[in-house]
């Protein structure tokens, strides 16, 4: 018990010793903690926005010319029963001339004359996907269905949010792999420091027989009360960076729609204790290296 | 007891700083290690500290190949060791009590009123009751070398190497330090003591090995009535 309570208080007073340093690597930690919570908040606020586009794209289905009524419900039926279908509307050939009426008003007169026997139109089928992923396949199973025309699919819209939620993600691994390393760095030199100026105590207690856990012990939390201290106020710096961004999207940008901080925040806090301690542990073994060597 | 048999200590660059060395130390013995500067006598003091391997030969003590200990198992063994340096080696941010204590701290299991009883008592008998609160650079060298033996004795080693002890110390301190630690063979102590002062050494009529280029060169008793 007296040894934790020992190491405890070495770990802070290590901490006060170099004092300069020590708020240096927690001002550094911070930054990256903060970067790292604001890009991977924008990253999922993205995400989630993209996935909003995604729900608009759709699948236009023309059936052929000569079918009736009945024929076309039961195309819209057996397409419903599809899987990755999230939802179908049946237009008749006589929606769709009206639709043309009203998309070529200026030359309503055209279509004054045509009777519903004449109508050149056929029925059309619009069917709204769930997963983008499974798009191919649908747009396969649809073009093998009797009564099935034309497949219009906008396959290219799908794969390019695919691509840009790949990037994003793929750039915000980067960045945080990036961050951390930083983070590695700047907590390194900081116990190294610390070590550095109590490499005299160190070499005395090696002689006196402290083992090398007992040696490392005050380093180790050391490094892991900056990690505690960087994590814990970059958590609130990135909450009133949020709810910033959050009245500024609500006031201009209506129509981008924002994860509240509750949801995101459990992910956020466990993202920045996990790499601060992360960090700061794994910092603290590596400076130490062969100076606790007995 | 303490034995080189065919010690041989070789340093990566090549420099041998034992050559085949053969010595036996008895429980309880006390002994001078001399020799000019690079004759190995720091290289020995190493190699009892299990600072350094052996490269040739087995070193044992008390029964046990040293230099094949894992080296988990160094620290207990250092805790059964007590070592004295010339620059005394203290926590210069600690109290004399705190130094002494620190040992203690390391062995664990020894509660607050024990180690004070304990402390106290040592420093009774280096003679610095008086100064268990004052820090190391209030002290005199000798007394500073006194709370370095205190620290080296308080876990009750069987073995106490001093690393010429009386390196920094004038000579009446140093005669002070010698009697010491000659003392502490009356505890059923093994002492070891290393130094380049053939005078001092000669005073203490115990026995004096001395080496050469990491040789052997001469082992005997010599001298007077310095007790």
């Amino acid at each position: 018990m007296m040894r934790i309570a020992d190491a405890f208080g070495q770990a802070i007073k290590g901490m006060f010793r170099n004092g300069l340093v020590t708020f240096v690597s927690i001002f550094v930690l911070i930054s990256c903690l903060v970067f790292i919570g604001s890009f991977s908040v924008i990253s999922a606020n993205i995400d989630y926005n993209l996935n909003s586009i995604t729900e608009l794209n759709e699948i236009e289905i023309f059936l052929d010319y000569e079918i009736d009524d009945a024929a076309a419900a039961e195309v819209n039926s057996a397409i419903k029963a599809l899987p990755n279908v999230s939802s179908t509307t049946l237009y008749s050939k006589e929606d769709g001339l009206e639709t043309m009426k009203n998309e070529f008003y200026n030359y309503a007169a055209l279509f004054d004359n045509i009777t519903p026997e004449e109508n050149p139109l056929s029925h059309k089928i619009v069917v709204v996907y769930a997963e983008n992923a499974g798009v191919a396949d649908l747009v396969f199973a649809l073009e093998q269905m009797k009564n099935v025309r034309k497949v219009n699919a906008r396959l290219d819209i799908a794969a390019s949010v695919e691509a840009l939620q790949n990037g994003i993600s793929l750039v915000f691994i980067w960045f945080a792999v990036l961050c951390a390393v930083v983070c590695m760095f700047v907590i390194i030199n900081t116990i190294k420091l610390s070590v550095y100026s109590r490499r005299e105590e160190i070499t005395i207690m090696r002689y006196i027989g402290a083992s090398r856990a007992y040696i490392s012990a005050p380093f180790v939390l050391e490094g892991a009360f900056i990690g505690i201290i960087g994590a814990t106020v970059a958590f609130f710096i990135e909450k009133l960076v949020y709810s910033g961004l959050m009245s500024f999207v609500g006031q201009k940008m209506g129509f981008v729609k924002l994860y509240a901080f509750s949801e995101i925040s459990p992910v956020l806090l466990m993202m920045f204790f996990g790499v601060s301690l992360f960090c700061g542990i794994v910092g603290s073994l590596v400076s130490l290296g062969r100076y606790v060597e007995v | 007891m303490i034995e080189f048999k065919n010690v041989t200590k070789r340093y990566p660059e090549g420099k041998v700083a034992l050559d085949n060395l053969n010595l036996k130390i008895e429980n309880g013995e006390f002994v001078f290690i001399m020799g000019d500067s690079g004759a190995g006598k720091t290289t020995l003091t190493k190699l009892l500290l299990r600072e350094e391997k052996v490269t040739e030969g087995e070193l044992y003590v008390d029964g046990i190949n040293i230099g094949k200990m894992p080296r988990s198992r160094v620290p207990k063994y250092r805790r059964r060791l007590g070592v004295v340096f010339q620059d005394f080696r203290l926590f210069k941010k600690k109290t004399v009590f705190e130094n002494v204590a620190f040992a203690l701290r390391i062995v664990g299991g020894v509660n607050k009123e024990d180690i004070k009883n304990r402390v106290m008592s040592m420093l009774k008998i280096v003679g610095l009751e008086e100064k268990a609160n004052n820090f190391p650079h209030q002290l005199s060298g000798g007394e500073q070398q006194r709370v370095a033996l205190a620290r080296a004795i308080i876990n009750n080693p069987h073995t106490i190497i001093a690393d010429e002890p009386t390196g920094n110390l004038d000579p009446k301190l140093s005669m002070e330090i010698m009697r010491l630690l000659i003392q502490m063979r009356e505890y059923g102590k093994t002492v070891v003591v290393v130094t380049h002062e053939d005078e001092l050494a000669k005073m203490f009529h115990q026995r004096i090995v001395r080496l050469k280029n990491g040789r052997l060169v001469d082992d005997g008793v010599y001298g007077g009535d310095g007790e």
